[in-house]
This record gives structure tokens, sequence and C-alpha cells, in this order.
């Protein structure tokens, strides 16, 4: 290895995440080279003081919450023909299907409402201590309302860590060494590809 | 004879230099050793020196300025931590801490003398601000922060403006606002504020007056809280405990922790799981509205209430005795427990509901379908 190791070569070493041979390679030019192990230092400092911005990744109940979604529109859809409604599987077509929508309209970033809300009543009295039937507004989501409200929440999620990322290049040009800045743009980088990652895979 | 004995003692006498001589090279060697390891030393500390990377100058900056009348304190701050406390001083006191980076001491002292704090009056503020040298050298590692810390007369309000850094303020009995960007904030024993971050996580603890926090990206922590909270917050979690007024969490994307002691406490939380403890017969009323999350309640059996949930696209399970009713897509429960206590309403629209009692009910729930 010629070359000075990249930072990113140089976190994957640290997440072990290269090759084994990779690997191996990166450890002999380490052992010989001073400016590769001050960088290596340098990213270790940066990963030391990132912790807390792994908040930054949405956890994974935003996800469970877009598949409940959908799993729910499936569910609704088919209460509509069917006695009792259950839980469609994930079918290859599903999860490549709806994601596909999402995403395309992610990448128009349309601005889409929150599909149509009707009023659907209580068929009867709750309980003896009501005497009124209570009404509530119930949302209901087409295939295209559910992937255009995902596809929405996610460009809001991810136009904010787009922000954060510009900031924080911006604080590089002025004080690339500071290590909170480097840390806050580590993380939101990191957060952005990992946040691009589950979308795409369904939040698989 | 005496020939002989002259002779043995002039070789005596060069055994003896020999000897001396010996003992001269020996010494000699020694030194040279010495001066040699001294010299390798060296060369490894300065070839350490080099490449050991940066170098790290540091400034002290204290200053007190005199209000001159004036009722608030402005902050302004872009790079490291800023702590605020109130005391019984008549004065601002600043003490901030530069801290630079470089490869080069020469550019890291340079800059570090080049950091100042101004302070200034403007209007009916005094404004403190850090200000930067507007180049810094063409070096990849090259750094700056400062620490500041601020005393301010407690009375007074406070603003603080920072970005990649902590911000803590104690002590404060006039409002107090923060907005930062990167970092956590920190407010104890204040009176009024209002919170704006993001990235970062806010922590809230014994605020008298009323509370507004704003966040992203982070979660929200408040502790007894006297005075009237209201939180937006977006992909983090909220905390409140033990608060004693009315508190307003609006949450996206996170889950809601509220175990409240009075006032009344409402939520609005969405692709987040709401948990709420009921077990002060003060609280005047809980409000739950959930969507796409779950929503847990427990009940204290002690405390009489009232409760009304409805769940459009959920399902409630009980360990309570209450009849859970199936309406439409949704199910239903109306009950009480006593006279008095607590209103709760939950609404949920494709939300789950567990409402249960003590841990040492059982748990089955009864459903009526």
């Amino acid at each position: 290895m010629e070359q000075h190791c990249s930072e990113e070569i140089l976190s994957a070493y640290l997440d072990g995440d290269l090759g084994a041979e990779v690997a191996g390679t990166t450890a002999e030019h380490l052992a010989e080279c001073e400016v590769c192990r001050q960088s290596l230092a340098e990213v270790r400092a940066v990963r030391d003081a990132a912790p807390a911005m792994e908040e930054l990744i949405p956890p994974d109940r935003v996800w469970r919450a877009i598949q409940s979604r959908l799993r729910l529109r499936s569910r609704m859809q088919s209460s509509e023909s069917q006695p009792r409604p259950r839980p469609q599987p994930k079918s290859m077509a599903f999860w490549v299907g709806v994601p596909a929508l999402a995403a395309t309209l992610l990448v128009v970033f349309l601005a889409g409402g929150f599909g149509h809300w009707i009023r659907v009543p209580f068929s009867s009295a709750a309980s003896a201590g009501r005497a009124a039937t209570p009404s509530v507004r119930v949302p209901q989501l087409s295939a295209t309302g559910a992937a255009e409200e995902t596809a929405r929440e996610y460009g809001e999620y991810v136009r904010g860590i787009d922000r954060a990322i510009e900031e924080c290049r911006a604080a590089l040009e002025e004080n690339p060494g500071n290590l909170r800045v480097r840390a806050a743009y580590a993380g939101a980088s990191a957060n952005r590809q990992r946040a691009t990652d589950r979308f795409v895979s369904g939040g698989e | 004879m005496g020939a002989q004995a002259e002779s043995r003692a002039e070789s005596h006498v060069d055994c003896r230099l020999s000897i001396v001589d010996c003992r001269m090279s020996d010494q000699s060697e020694i030194v040279i050793r010495h001066f040699l390891a001294a010299a390798v030393l060296a060369l490894f500390a300065l070839a350490g020196t080099v490449m050991a990377g940066p170098l790290v100058a540091t400034r002290r900056i204290e200053k007190r300025v005199p209000l001159g009348g004036r009722r608030k304190a402005v902050v302004l701050h872009r790079y490291g931590n800023v702590a605020i406390v109130g005391t019984g001083d008549a004065y601002v006191l600043v003490d901030a801490l530069v801290r630079v980076t470089a490869r080069s001491r020469t550019a890291a002292d340079s800059f570090a003398e080049r950091v100042q704090v101004e302070t200034a009056g403007e209007g009916d503020s005094l404004v403190i601000a850090t200000v930067y040298p507007a180049r810094a050298p063409a070096d990849p590692g090259f750094g700056y922060e400062v620490q500041m810390s601020v005393k301010l007369p407690t009375g007074i309000a406070a603003s603080v403006r920072n970005s990649f850094g902590d911000v803590k303020v104690a002590e404060l009995a006039g409002d107090c606002h923060v907005a930062n960007r990167y970092g956590d904030v920190e407010l104890d024993r204040c009176n009024r504020c209002e919170v704006e971050n993001s990235y970062g996580r806010v922590r809230i603890t014994e605020t008298q007056g009323l509370s507004l926090v704003r966040n992203s990206y982070g979660d929200v922590d408040l502790r007894l809280a006297s005075g009237p909270v209201q939180v937006r917050n977006r992909y983090g979690t909220v905390h409140t405990d033990q608060s004693a007024n009315d508190v307003t969490i609006d949450n996206q994307f996170g889950n809601v922790f509220a175990r409240p002691d009075r006032g009344a406490v409402s939520i609005t939380n969405r692709y987040g799981d709401v948990n709420a403890w009921v077990d002060d017969a003060e609280l005047a009323a809980l409000s739950i509205m959930s969507r796409l999350g779950r929503v847990d309640l427990s009940l204290s059996d002690r405390v009489p209430f009232r409760i009304d949930a409805t769940a459009q696209g959920g399902r409630i399970s009980s360990g309570l005795p209450f009849v859970i009713r199936r309406v439409g897509e949704g199910q239903l429960v109306s009950a009480r427990q006593g006279e008095g206590g607590p209103q709760i309403d939950i609404h949920g629209v494709w939300s789950d509901f567990a409402i249960h009692g003590d841990v040492s009910r059982s748990d089955t729930p009864r459903d009526e379908r």
C-alpha cells in the first residue's frame, strides 16, 4: 500500500468491516506509516466523541411504524371483503413495490397530504356511563396515500439531516480540527447513509 | 637488590598508571554512552513531537463587567461549551478558556491570542460575544474552541446562542432563552425558559415558570417542573417526571414517558409509544392522542379516576375489571374507579392500548366482542 489510508478505510478498519486481506494489508501499512497511525488516532478520537450523535438515526420503531401502517392498510382493504382480516405476509411484491413507489415519490419530493379523512361513527353506545354515541375522525389510507406519507415523512427526516451535514461541512471549513464538529459531521453522514439503506430495504 | 627494588617500584607505578588509564577509559566510555543515549532520546522526543501531530495552546480570558442597569445578558458563542450560573453578585463575570490545536506552536499561540471575548451594551442588553479570527491557518488538523463560563446576577434574563457545544444554565431567576444546535442543553433551577435545540439532549430540572422546549433529533428530559411545560419534539424520547403543573407534549417518532404529580397532562404522539403512570390523586387530567403507536397506561388502585378510551383500528387490553367493547373498527373503554380524581382520555388511531393496574393484579384482558 503506497498511498495513505483514507478515512473511510480507517473507519471500516476500526469497525472490522474490511475483508481479511485488506485488513491485513491495512494493518501492515499502519505498522509502518506514522501518518496513517496518526489519522487512525484521529478517527478513533472523533468516534469517541461521537456516541451522542448515534441518536440521530431514527430508531427502528420508525420503520416498524411504517411497516405496521402498510400492513394495516392491507388489513383494512381486506376487511372490506373478508370477515376477519389477517396481516399480509411480507411478499416480495409488497416490499419491492411499496418502497419503490415511496422512493420514487421521495426523489421528486412530493409534498403529499395525509390521505383522506372521513367521519366514521361508532355503531353503538359505549357503555352505561355514556349516553351519547361518540364519533371519531378516522384517517383512511390508500396504497398511494401510505407511500406518499411515508415518503414525505422520510423526506422531512432526511432534509433535517442534510441541513446538519451542510452546517457541519461549513463549520469544518473554518474549524477542521474541532472534534465536536467532526463528530457531528461524521454522525450526520453515517445516519444519512443508514436512513437511505433502511428506507430502500423497507425497514428490514 | 636496590636496582631490583627500584625496578619493581617502577613497574608497580606503571601498573597503577595503567589501571588509572583503564579507569579513565571506562569513565569516558560511560560518559559517551550517556551522551549518545541522551542524544537518541532527544531525537526520539523531537521526532515524536513532530509526528505526534497537534500541539495545544490555551489562553484564559477573564472579565468583570458592570451591568449598568441592563436587565438582560446575551451570550453569542459558536464552538465550545457555555455554562451560565446566577449569583448574588452585581457584576457579570466571564471566564473563557481558549483552546487551539495546531501542528505548529506558533500558529496555535497566534490564533489563541487573537480570539476575543467582546462585551458591549446594546439597548437594555449586555452582549457577550466570542469573536474568532477571520482566517485560520491552512492546516487540516487546526481546531479551536472556547469553554465559556459566565456568572450573572440571578435576577436578570439570559439569552444564549451556541452551535457546537453544550449549554448549561443554573439558578437563574430571570427568563432564559437557549438556542443550540449540536450539543446538549441543561437547565437547572431556572425560572421561565425557552429552549430550541437540535441534535442533542435537553434536560430541564426544577423550573419555576413556563418551560417551552422545541427539540429535534434528541431526547427531552423534564424533572420536577413546577411551572407549566410545553414540549415539541421529533425523533427523540420525552421523559417528564413529577411535574406539578400543566404539561403538553407533542412528539413524533419517539417514545413518551410521563409520570405527572399534578396539573393537566396532554400528550400527542405519532409513530412512537406513550407510557404514562397515574399514581397521584392530585393529577387533574391526562389526555393522550396516539397515532400508530402503543399506549401503556398504569393506574394505581389507590387513586380514583374516570377513563374514556377509544382505539380506532387498534386493540385495548386491560388487567383491570373494565368492559372492553368492540365498536366498529375499534374498541372502547369507559369506566371509573372511586369518586373524583383525574379524568383520563385516550384516543388512538391504529394504536393499541394496554391499561393495567398494580403489578400484583391479574393482567388477563376481558374482551367483549
